[in-house]
């Protein structure tokens, strides 16, 4: 026998060397030497999984209702194959927004919703606290088992109690040691990754004991088991399955695995590196085999022995009973590691979120901005990791053992009423926060309906009526038997809540409109894997500081001054750049930095909150006049007026439209003209004092603020006046790159709002027909913005070269330069100011002019001009160096200025022909280039709304060659080629930058004959070559013989597609 | 063209079938095959559930093997 206190030493003493390991974990983290950034480790992290609920539930379930103990298991190892595609994709996105739990995760989808986050937050509060319950009762009762009741200075100690207090101590010192912004806790990893070592180790040591031991195998004890059904019944069901509830289980444990707060803690916010999910998708499911590989013989081996106590202890009480004193302390350990190690993940996890989704949201409400909270922080997350011990505490005073054996499957199925929301989310782009609310709610509700309160009523109680007869005794309507399905309680609870959930959760997302905020949110969350295009990303929000110093301030008062300045130097490091030297677009990259690092801190809904708060100018309406607009402006459209700009303005803003107002004038003047009284107006100047005005030079400010204007508003107006003085004003100032970042990003936003320029005639490349002209492409319409462009591709290109190459080149191009026969002469005159000559360092260039391209003041480029004179110098520098790679010497600037990678391969004025079976990559590239700004024609034997669907060709760029008419599309008989022909003139008359996809050439041939579609191909040719157009006709190579393809292919030019070049 | 196995198991289309394969392997009707047997003493059904457990492992390790490094 075990001598009384021995077992509770022993934990103490195991704890002990638990707390060790976490220290030795957290010091050799800070020496940079992590034992926890290892594969192995984050692999046995997972198996935190593995709780208390498995080392003794298991065979209690084992013992009694046969192998439904094994879907449990079943449904995390399917989780697994899975791991790449959806669990890599939760950990990219956590750690992409710094999201620390499964709240934060589903609320920051759903567009920073703090009442998602705080429903996600109490959900989990109320399905662990059962969960934690379980873990102490279970470390009492085999504590008490091996030792019986304890005494302390005389007094009965209650074991749940010590263990409560310990544990729960344990878990503030190294859950809540300090903030830190990625929530990582590497003593608590070692911690948890040794105790699943030991929890393995000592329930194997147990199962071959007994297996191997006491009987003469597996196959002997099930023989002995099979004898005893034939006498006994009873013993018979213990080796049936019942198919309908191991497919419920199978289902929810795949999604609790998932989405347990613990899990997706040791899964996401732990994860080191995302390579390590690869081993760990083999290890978990293999160390869930070997743990629960000896389950039935241990509990098919406690009935034969006739084990007494209870079905749950047969691990301990096995060994024990037989005198072997040692195992059974050791399993008692290895039970003891199984429940610590779920209580500390899950209350540091439960406990993060609690202070992100509910407290700091309403924290910041109360007492507003400008406080320092670091150490309020603090102390409320210790708290609230108490608090989930202290409430699993009184509730395993509150309920007896043999309910909460069942407590693991209804945690398991609140767990599964996050999956609708969370996947949806990470895959559905249209899935809404309205969504996600309603599928929320009636899945806890029903979940609370379904399986908590069958679980905890008691038989004469009201609650136990309840169950028994239904409420008002109507039968179909009881909690475990919904609409008399006649299922099993837990699958009756899984169908009907799941079920409700995910319907509500689809149908009101179909039914809602998302927010700006959130429709931004949902593009980058989706779409985490795509690379960012854009050089600047930034959240929602502006901040209307500027120095690195302001931003340093504010993070202190949440994270702490050292903490913030320390993580403030990591960014600046990670860009390249120190206090002093910092870019403006640095800048940018270091406050969109700020964002992700309180959102790691206090939770992505108190981020908001606090970037709001920052917000200078916010969406207000005019009072709203009775008549209807003068002036019709769409939504997602840039327009140039010269003349009336404020006229339209007002007009926008007085009939409903929420306006901000950008100009060079005094706010007053600008208010006393024309009349509007709480539109926001900022003035571009470098007067200080105020938020209302913005020095000209601060771009990334005047950027930022307009943006976070724009996403704050579903109906918005923002007028400029004006881009050229602002151009003029930092000409001799900025680098031409922030300008032209500036102009760029600008007309991005210009997709989200109505866009208004005052601007003159003479500052555009276009002419500008009417007083209000909607125009395209802003680099290549305003100004000197073209020349800006090209000198910025041109000096990347020729950095590549060894100085003697560039020289030469230079002194090539420069003669070509001034011979007029390097660029195409697409515009005369230049244009009136010389600000793009000055804009260029000119007293260097006049130093080193061999070095520099002299390029003449007032250059400007069309769009067709800038492609054509960068692939012409491409060709000299290929004559000089004939290493150059052309491709990837711009392909970052494409990028950063969303060129299509194709449009430096194609020449304008040039048919390609693509030989494809299918025109899959004909139609990608089509959407491609469209979707970069071309116009696009698409003359294709497809239906346009399957071609919008699968290749996302926009559906009004589509001729659909049919001999039906089709309400609501461009259609064209296949044999009318006039028709065709004229289509295509219209098209290359209307267009600035057209492309022509011709496809369906089979279906023409068959419909007249393949020397009239040759003729028809013929004269595109050479219409595409007059009007310098491109032009793809796809080609089934199957479907004609060689000779026909020999003649159609001699007319026109191959092309390869390389996209992975880019 | 054929595929190598590499490239097979980088596809996310081949996850997505070892995840449907392995749930109808692990579920009615396929676990009803097993009733009523034993292999060595033990019943059939934690034979073949073992079996495909370790078949999944398999395919999960050498994934790990052939994309580490």
């Amino acid at each position: 026998m075990i001598e009384s206190h021995v077992a509770l030493i022993v934990m103490v003493l195991y704890l002990l060397l638990l707390f060790g390991i976490a220290s030795y974990a957290d010091r050799q983290k800070h020496l940079g030497r992590s034992i926890v950034a290892n594969p192995y480790v984050y692999a046995l992290s997972l198996c935190v999984y593995v709780s208390a609920w498995t080392f003794y539930g298991s065979i209690g379930r084992a013992a009694s209702t046969g192998l439904e103990f094994l879907p449990i298991y079943l449904g995390p190892t399917l989780a697994m194959t899975l791991g790449w595609i959806v669990i890599r994709k939760m950990i990219r996105v956590s750690k992409e927004f710094r999201l620390t739990s499964v709240s934060d995760f589903i609320s920051f989808r759903y567009g920073r919703s703090y009442a998602i986050g705080a429903i996600v937050a109490v959900l989990s509060l109320v399905m662990v606290t059962p969960y934690v319950a379980l873990q102490l009762i279970a470390i009492s009762t085999s504590l008490e088992i091996l030792s019986g009741p304890h005494l302390f200075l005389g007094f009965p100690v209650e074991s749940k109690l010590v263990v409560a207090l310990l544990l729960g101590a344990f878990a503030v010192i190294f859950g809540a040691r300090h903030l830190d912004p990625m929530e990582r806790h590497e003593g608590l990893v070692a911690v948890v990754a040794f105790e699943s070592l030991v929890k393995i180790v000592a329930f194997l040591a147990a199962g071959v004991y007994v297996t191997y031991g006491i009987f003469g195998g597996y196959g002997n004890i099930t023989e002995e088991l099979s004898r005893l059904a034939t006498t006994n019944p009873d013993y018979a069901e213990v080796m049936d399955v019942e198919y309908v509830p191991w497919f419920s289980l199978t289902l929810i444990s795949f999604f609790a695995v998932l989405f347990l707060p613990r899990q997706f803690h040791v899964i996401a916010v732990e994860n080191s590196e995302e390579n390590h999910l690869k081993k760990a998708m083999w290890l978990f499911p293999l160390y869930l085999l070997l743990i629960n590989i000896f389950v039935p013989a241990i509990a098919w081996g406690g009935l034969l022995l006739n084990t007494p106590g209870l079905k749950d202890a047969f691990i301990i009480t096995i060994p024990y009973s037989r005198g072997l004193d040692w195992l059974a302390l050791f399993v008692f350990i290895g039970g003891t590691s199984a429940a610590t190690a779920m209580i500390l993940v899950e209350s540091v996890a439960v406990g993060t979120m609690l202070q992100n989704d509910l407290e700091m949201p309403y924290l910041l409400s109360r007492i507003g901005p400008g406080r320092n909270l670091a150490n309020t922080i603090l102390n409320m997350r210790r708290l609230n990791i108490l608090l989930v011990v202290f409430l699993g505490y009184l509730y395993s005073r509150a309920v007896a053992y043999q309910i909460l054996a069942e407590i693991g499957v209804v945690s398991f199925l609140a767990a599964s009423q996050l999956a609708p929301a969370a996947l949806g989310g990470l895959y559905w782009k249209r899935g809404s926060r309205k969504g996600a609310m309603a599928g929320l709610i009636s899945g806890f509700l029903l979940w609370t309906y379904t399986a908590l309160i069958p679980t905890v009523a008691e038989d004469n109680g009201l609650l136990g009526n309840l169950v028994k007869n239904g409420p008002f005794g109507i039968p179909f309507l009881k909690p475990t038997d919904l609409f008399g399905l006649d299922l099993d309680i837990w699958t009756n609870s899984v169908f009907w809540t799941l079920l409700v959930n995910c319907s509500l959760y689809v149908l009101v997302s179909l039914l809602s409109k998302p927010s700006p905020e959130e429709e931004a949110i949902t593009d980058r969350f989706v779409d985490v894997y795509q690379e960012k295009g854009e050089p600047v990303k930034l959240d929602r929000g502006a901040i209307h500081l500027g120095t690195v110093e302001e931003l340093e301030a504010t993070l202190a008062r949440y994270i702490g001054e050292e903490r913030a300045k320390q993580q403030v130097d990591a960014d600046l490091t990670r860009l390249g750049t120190s206090r002093e030297k910092i870019e403006a677009r640095q800048l940018l990259e270091l406050w969109s930095q700020f964002e992700k690092t309180l959102t790691g801190s206090v939770g992505p809904s108190a981020t908001r909150m606090i970037v709001e708060d920052q917000v200078p100018v916010k969406p207000v309406m005019e009072a709203a006049q009775a008549t209807l607009p003068t002036y019709d402006l769409d939504m997602g459209k840039i327009y140039v007026v010269p003349e009336k700009a404020y006229e339209v303005f007002t007009d926008q803003i007085t009939h409903g439209i929420e306006g901000l107002c950008i100009t060079h004038f005094a706010s007053e003047e600008v208010r006393r003209r024309w009349g509007f009284k709480e539109t926001p107006i900022i003035k571009l100047s470098d007067e200080k004092g105020s938020d209302r005005y913005i020095s000209p030079r601060n771009l990334p400010l005047l950027f930022m603020t307009i943006k976070s204007f724009v996403e704050s508003s579903h109906n918005s107006i923002v007028l400029i006046d004006s881009i050229e003085q602002l151009v003029k004003e930092n000409a001799e100032v900025l680098p031409e790159r922030e300008i032209l970042d500036f102009v760029y990003q600008m007309e991005l936003l210009g997709r989200k709002t109505r866009l208004l320029l005052a601007e003159r005639p003479e500052f555009l490349q276009v002419s500008l027909p009417a007083g209000i002209n909607e125009v395209k492409e802003l680099l290549f319409t305003l100004g000197p913005l073209s020349a800006y462009l090209f000198r910025i591709f041109s000096e990347a290109m020729l950095s590549r070269l060894s100085e003697g190459q560039r020289r030469e080149v230079v002194e090539e191009v420069n003669m070509l330069i001034a011979a007029k026969s390097f660029f195409e002469a697409d515009r005369a005159e230049p244009i009136s100011d010389n600000a793009s000559a000055a804009a260029c360092e000119p007293d260097m260039r006049d130093a080193l002019p061999k070095q520099w391209l002299q390029i003449e003041p007032g250059l400007v480029l069309t769009r067709r001009a800038f492609f054509l004179a960068i692939r012409r110098l491409a060709r000299i520098i290929k004559k000089h160096d004939p290493a150059f790679d052309f491709t990837s010497s711009v392909a970052e600037l494409m990028k950063s200025y969303g060129r299509s990678p194709y449009e430096i391969a194609l020449l304008p004025g040039t048919t390609y022909v693509l030989e494809e079976e299918k025109p899959q990559q004909s139609l990608e590239l089509f959407s491609e280039l469209v979707g970069h700004g071309m116009d696009g024609l698409c003359i294709s034997r497809y239906n346009p709304e399957t071609l919008n669907e699968r290749y996302n060709v926009p559906v009004k760029t589509v001729v659909w060659l049919t001999q039906k008419s089709e309400p609501g599309h461009r259609t064209v008989d296949p044999t009318n080629f006039p028709r065709m022909s004229s289509m295509i003139s219209d098209f290359l008359e209307k267009s600035n930058y057209p492309v022509i996809l011709l496809e369906g050439l089979g279906y023409l041939i068959t419909q007249s004959n393949y020397e009239t579609v040759l003729r028809f191909i013929q004269s595109q040719r050479d219409e595409i070559a007059l009007k310098n157009a491109i032009m793809l006709v796809h080609i089934d190579p199957l479907s004609l013989d060689t000779k026909e393809r020999h003649r159609l292919a001699s007319e026109l030019e191959p092309l390869e597609i390389q996209k992975q070049t880019f | 063209m054929a595929l190598s196995f590499k490239d097979l198991l980088l596809q996310n289309e081949f996850w997505a079938f070892l995840f449907i394969l392995g749930w109808v392997l692990f579920n009615w009707p396929m676990l009803t095959l097993t009733v009523g047997y034993s292999v060595m003493g033990i019943p059939a059904i934690l034979v073949y559930i073992a079996l495909i457990w370790l078949m999944i492992i398999l395919v999960l390790y050498l994934f790990d093997r052939r994309n580490s490094g």
